[in-house]
């Protein structure tokens, strides 16, 4: 212990970088030293025990567990970190808290991490970004000379004429902008989502937000505690606070209030997990990791801290130039020097604090340069750093951080009388690095997110809440709170109001309101000192004070202006390091308060989170039949259809078509809606859902009908069956069926649900239909029931066992064969769908897929509603009229389809053949006419087309216009690519088109 | 008439079962997983951290009807349950919506009873056999609330969700009704949806629970454990 120092000085600590156990000796020659590690201290978070290694831009270092790639590559020596984003110049360590852009790297494919906040992992492959050829020897950084081609909002004045040069200055533009490289063929990872539910969430953990989490806690409330940093504690886990008098409820240091906490069951505490935002009803969204939190509380405690604020000089962006946390941080949780020979620049006692740390450390403290005068410097170090001959400059602050790729001086200025620069007095100080301490700006993102507002203070230069909306509280230094003692005693207070709010005890008035604390200046309002070099206001996009002076001066001289046209905070600091700078650089051009200058408005993302942690997970909801692995065992070609996997075809859709046609076919139709309606009630509803009768559909009847939207537009269709007095079963399209249900659950539930009950059936029957000639044979050998068309005739539906099996048979078919549908219960499915194979196998039965049912329905001409219709089409237009009964009483629709009728369809949805047989048109292709000046027009266009292995030609449906449609046989173009193909009108049917084979 | 099989009713985790390796037995004319791994395993899977359960045979009606809650109460004396409470296997969905869950094969008799006291009634209630038409797959395990808060925006603590409740909500961007069921003080929740669906709830429940060592549980574990 040294002579007048303090005993916070006592612990002395040594370099230690001849000493460095860590090193395996036989690869000396590869890999880096680590000069800058100090030995072993309390509180820091390496294990020394183990090393690990890694490589940046190729060359390998090593690190302990728990070191940053940051804090590993500053003790080896290394300073340039990165680039900046527009000039490229080098970057080093600022903050080392996760809040500027200074650090950022590529880590293996994921680029913009923040190589202070991710732990190093053995292996890790960390390489500079946005770089070129490499990070020390960046050529791009000669954009450093034409700066004057790009002032602030330069894409908007410059590269612009000639306008031929445009594709060179794009191609080049675009080369140098943006910040890493995404490997797209890289797996997309992992990502999840989880969802939490709480009393009181707590946002930060230091000594103020664990102090409130107890608070609450101690309430009774549940509490979420979180912190984006690796363990608990924020500052004071590289500090020392200072005037202690803790109250009774909390403990008195760190390990003590990290005990009470482990003591406290109701509190659940997430390291490494930021909060990205504040939304409605206390609403927070956070993110650790790969893993998304979506959070609801009924209150909320913002004890976010403060973020400490850059000063603005010439060079103030060298590597080198660093905060004062930075360094305390690097000290105390990593073992490392941040530098050999400092200059410290500070304006209140958080620099001395540093100076202290640094000193007893063996740094030397070239000086420390304090804005104030000697009799304003109330810190406990002053005489004792001064009684050791540290160089102690008064009333003095930096000019210029000297160096080409880091510090390797400063000079420094004395202030006059007017806090101005003094003429003449500048001194250059040998340092390698620069700690600023200017002051702080609380981070009160989340307040103003949740409604909070804040007032300028003058006398303390800086923000202090001055009201929260309900259920949000502030506490520590984001609520202006800088002394630790008054921070835990307040946090305490604000943690236990929010429990209150939660419903947990009764509310104390006097208890809950705000101590009056009294809090020195720890803030200078000197946010800028002038030079004759670059001065950056914005780290993230390299915008200086120059350049926020010219955009005031063209106009853009409001905040949010300003903030838009310079883009000032809206890099990844997201305005940590630069908005309050902004914003008495604004508050001086416009000769305005701060207050009145005001502050951007803040928005989530407050932290960088991934795009793959706010997608989640890369899964989607899939339905299976319960048969599906039977179609899989049988070589089953699967197709998405809406969610379902279906069988597409099972190697040939044509032999299946034609299977069907000669013997039969069997497809899992289980997909199809299934609805039970119930009550007496059911009749004058299907009457105003369908367009055609109902009413007079007796039991054991089937019929097709279409619905539609009270604009005529068709929007699904199917089958409903009558199957006993109160009691029916409707079938929907397989996609539509959820739709289907929704739709008529509105329209119960808004005033037509008299006598009518709803259920869902569609999971609960499986569905087979059994298609072609063989069909009805194939059923009989299964079932008892007399299956003779007289006494099943079509359009009926049948109660059976099948394979001993009750079923429901309906005597319908989309394909244009004597076809029987099977619905059984799902558990049976396999059961049954077996049983008809093992049968109809003998009979030449085989499975078909969708195409071949594709095929086999255009063969007949049955539309599919959302192929051949779309959000425009009618049933009057879609070839349906047949199922439209304009006569009935109100139906959904009607009014539309009556104007249509009257008026006559414009279009029409017809059948078509091509005069080539063998050339089939994508659907989707334009029917076209020539106009009088030559050029062709488009007046249709074909929805569904295959070619037909019954008929053996080219077979279609496509819209046309009403009189051309009208005309059997007319002709008509198709223009498919460059060629015009010919095609003709086909009115019906094209297979069976009197409909002989259904009934058979 | 040829039918040579006995009909056997298969649930849709039937081949993930299969896949996994597990055993089958019977159960009231369903095929189910009897042991997966190990009985131990399997019952410490489910004391002490996470298990999944398919029991997709249990029984399931849907009582729907304004004057369900009186044939309800008539039928079965059951006293009267808010929306989301339950009660021996009756869940209130609606006020005029109830789930009946009932041991395997007991679905029928249930529904039979219900519907004749509907009818002598003279009351205007549908009950409707869901049992085949949905998926029941049980979580069960200390960690089953922090497992289902990976998938569901639903608050799963006891205090919000407590023993015998049943909730309808979006799980795994699916809709499913979730039921919690404890067993002897362990957390456990039924999750019951489309069966369609069974098999993706089912891998995304795995996929979840990877982390807690989630483990497959067959009906022998269960009664085991008294289910």
């Amino acid at each position: 212990m040294r002579d007048g120092v303090s005993p916070h000085f006592a612990i002395i600590y040594q370099v230690s970088g001849a000493v460095i156990g860590e090193l395996m000796q036989t690869e000396q020659d590869t890999l880096k030293t680590t000069p800058n590690r100090l030995h072993p201290k309390q509180g820091e978070v390496i294990d020394r025990s183990t090393t690990i290694r890694f490589t940046f831009d190729g060359v390998k270092y090593i690190a302990h567990p728990g070191d940053t790639v940051a804090s590993a590559l500053t003790a080896a020596g290394v300073k340039v970190l990165s680039r900046s984003f527009k000039y490229h110049r080098p970057r080093g360590l600022l903050c080392c808290a996760g809040h500027c852009p200074n650090c950022l790297v590529q880590i293996g494919d994921e680029p913009n991490v923040r190589a202070c906040m991710r732990s190093v992992e053995a292996g890790m492959d960390v390489r500079a970004q946005n770089v070129w050829p490499s990070l020390n020897r960046d050529l791009l950084s000669l954009t450093q000379l034409g700066s004057r081609l790009m002032p602030v909002g330069f894409y908007y004045k410059t590269f612009i004429r000639p306008k031929k040069l445009w594709p060179l200055y794009e191609h080049t533009l675009r080369h140098a902008a943006g910040l890493g490289e995404v490997d797209i063929d890289t797996p997309s990872g992992k990502f999840d989502k989880q969802y939490l539910h709480t009393d009181v969430v707590v946002v930060g953990s230091g000594p103020a937000g664990i102090s409130a989490a107890l608070g609450a806690a101690e309430g009774g409330a549940q509490v979420l505690l979180f912190d984006e940093n690796s363990a608990l504690g924020g500052h004071l886990r590289f500090t020392v606070p200072l005037h202690s008098s803790l109250p009774s409820q909390v403990s008195k240091d760190l390990p003590e209030l990290l005990e009470a906490l482990s003591q406290q069951p109701n509190v659940t505490a997430f390291t490494d997990t930021s909060v990205l935002g504040w939304y409605q009803d206390n609403w927070l969204c956070a993110a650790k990791g790969a893993r998304l939190f979506k959070i609801r509380t009924k209150s909320v405690v913002v004890a976010t801290g403060a973020y400490e604020t850059p000063l603005i000089f010439d060079n103030n962006d060298l590597p080198g130039v660093m905060l004062g946390s930075a360094a305390q941080r690097l000290l105390h949780l990593f073992g490392v020097l941040p530098g050999r020979q400092v200059v410290i620049v500070t304006a209140n006692e958080d620099g001395w604090d540093v100076a202290a740390d640094l000193q007893a450390l063996g740094v030397n403290v070239a000086a420390i340069v304090d804005e104030r005068e000697h009799n304003a410097c109330s810190s406990p170090y002053r005489d004792g750093l001064a009684n050791i001959g540290v160089p102690v400059f008064y009333r003095h602050t930096i000019r210029e951080a000297i160096g080409s790729s880091a510090v390797s001086g400063a000079k420094i200025v004395r202030l006059d009388g007017r806090g101005e620069i003094a003429p003449a007095t500048t001194q250059v100080l040998q340092c390698d690095l620069i700690v600023t301490s200017m002051g702080w700006t609380p981070a009160t993102e989340l307040l103003y997110m949740a409604g909070g507002k804040s007032e300028y203070s003058a006398d303390r230069a800086e923000t202090v809440p001055v009201s929260t909306p309900p259920g949000i509280y502030v506490a520590g230094r984001a609520a202006g709170i800088h002394a630790v003692d008054s921070q835990i005693t307040e946090a305490w207070q604000a943690g236990s109001n929010a429990a209150t709010f939660a419903g947990f005890g009764e509310f104390d008035e006097l208890a809950a309101q705000a101590s009056d604390i009294s809090e020195p200046r720890r803030t200078s309002e000197r946010v800028c000192v002038p030079g004759k070099k670059k001065r950056f206001v914005c780290y993230c996009e390299d915008v200086t004070d120059e350049d926020v002076e010219t955009a005031i001066a063209e106009g853009y001289d409001s905040i949010e202006l300003l903030k838009r046209y310079s883009t000032i905070s809206m890099g990844p600091c997201q305005g940590a390091m630069c908005s309050m700078n902004t914003i008495h650089l604004c508050a001086r051009a416009n000769g305005r308060t701060v207050q009145e200058t005001g502050t951007t408005t803040a928005r989530p993302p407050i932290a960088p989170v991934t795009l793959g942690a706010l997608a989640g997970q890369n899964v989607e909801p899939v339905q299976t039949t319960p048969i599906h692995q039977w179609h899989l065992d049988h070589g089953a070609n699967m197709m998405v259809a809406g969610l379902w996997l279906r069988p597409n075809h099972y190697g040939d859709p044509a032999a299946e078509a034609v299977c069907v046609r000669k013997q039969g076919g069997l497809i899992d139709v289980s997909p199809l809606g299934k609805l039970q309606l119930t009550g007496p009630g059911v009749p004058k509803l299907l009457e105003r859902i369908y367009t055609n009768q109902w009413h007079n559909l007796r039991v054991g009847r089937v019929r097709y009908g279409v619905m539609c939207n009270d604009e005529g537009v068709v929007l699904n269709d199917g089958v409903c069956a009558h199957l006993k007095d109160e009691t029916w079963y409707m079938t929907t399209t397989s996609t539509g069926a959820t739709a289907v249900f929704e739709w008529l659950q509105w329209w119960l539930q808004s005033g037509w649900g008299e006598g009518v009950h709803l259920t869902d059936l569609t999971d609960t029957y499986a569905a087979f239909n059994l298609a072609g000639p063989q069909s009805r044979t194939v059923l009989e050998k299964l079932t008892a029931r007399n299956l003779a068309n007289k006494a099943f005739p079509y359009m009926r539906i049948r109660s059976a066992k099948i394979a001993d099996v009750p079923c429901q048979l309906l005597r319908i078919g989309f394909t244009g064969e004597l076809a029987y549908e099977v619905h059984c219960p799902s558990g049976y499915a396999l059961h049954v769908w077996e049983a008809l194979m093992d049968v109809g196998r003998e009979l030449g039965i085989a499975p078909f897929g969708l195409e071949a049912q594709r095929i086999l329905r255009l063969e007949k001409g049955h539309i599919i509603v959302g192929q051949d219709t779309d959000a425009m089409s009618d049933p009057l237009s879609a070839n349906m009229a047949w199922a439209v009964k304009l006569n009935k009483p109100d139906f959904l629709g009607k009014p539309s389809l009556m104007r249509i009728s009257a008026e006559g369809p414009k279009q029409l949805l017809v059948g078509f053949k091509m005069v080539d047989p063998d050339v089939v048109p994508a659907e989707g292709l334009q029917v076209v006419a020539p106009e009088v000046d030559g050029r062709l027009k488009i007046i249709g266009w074909v929805t569904s087309s295959r070619f037909s292995p019954t008929l053996e030609e080219a077979i279609g449906l496509c819209w046309l216009p009403a009189d051309l449609a009208s005309q059997n046989g007319a002709s008509f173009t198709i223009r498919m690519g460059g060629d015009l193909k010919a095609a003709h009108v086909h009115h019906g049917a094209f297979y069976d088109p009197s409909g002989e084979r259904l009934r058979m | 008439m040829n039918t040579s099989k006995t009909p056997i009713k298969l649930t849709p985790l039937y081949s993930i079962a299969q896949r996994l390796g597990a055993t089958f037995t019977e159960q009231r004319g369903w095929r189910i997983p009897e042991v997966y791994t190990t009985l131990k395993a399997e019952i410490a899977a489910a004391q002490e951290g996470l298990a999944l359960a398919d029991e997709t045979p249990n029984g399931k009606l849907l009582l729907e009807g304004d004057q369900a809650e009186s044939v309800l109460m008539d039928t079965l004396k059951l006293g009267a349950l808010k929306v989301n409470e339950g009660h021996d296997g009756i869940y209130r969905l609606r006020n005029d919506l109830f789930f009946i869950s009932t041991p395997p094969g007991r679905e029928a008799n249930a529904r039979k009873k219900l519907t004749t006291a509907s009818a002598a009634a003279e009351q205007f209630v549908t009950v409707t056999d869901i049992t085949h038409g949905r998926a029941e797959i049980r979580v069960i395990g200390p960690d089953s609330q922090e497992l289902l808060s990976k998938v569901c925006g639903l608050d799963f603590h006891p205090s919000a969700f407590p023993n015998e409740t049943a909730k309808q909500s979006s799980l795994a961007k699916t809709t499913q009704l979730i039921i919690r069921r404890d067993i002897g003080g362990v957390p456990a929740f039924s999750i019951i949806g489309a069966q369609s669906l069974g098999a993706y709830i089912w891998d995304t429940m795995v996929e979840a629970g990877r982390e807690f060592e989630i483990l497959p549980t067959g009906r022998a574990a269960l009664a085991a454990l008294g289910v």
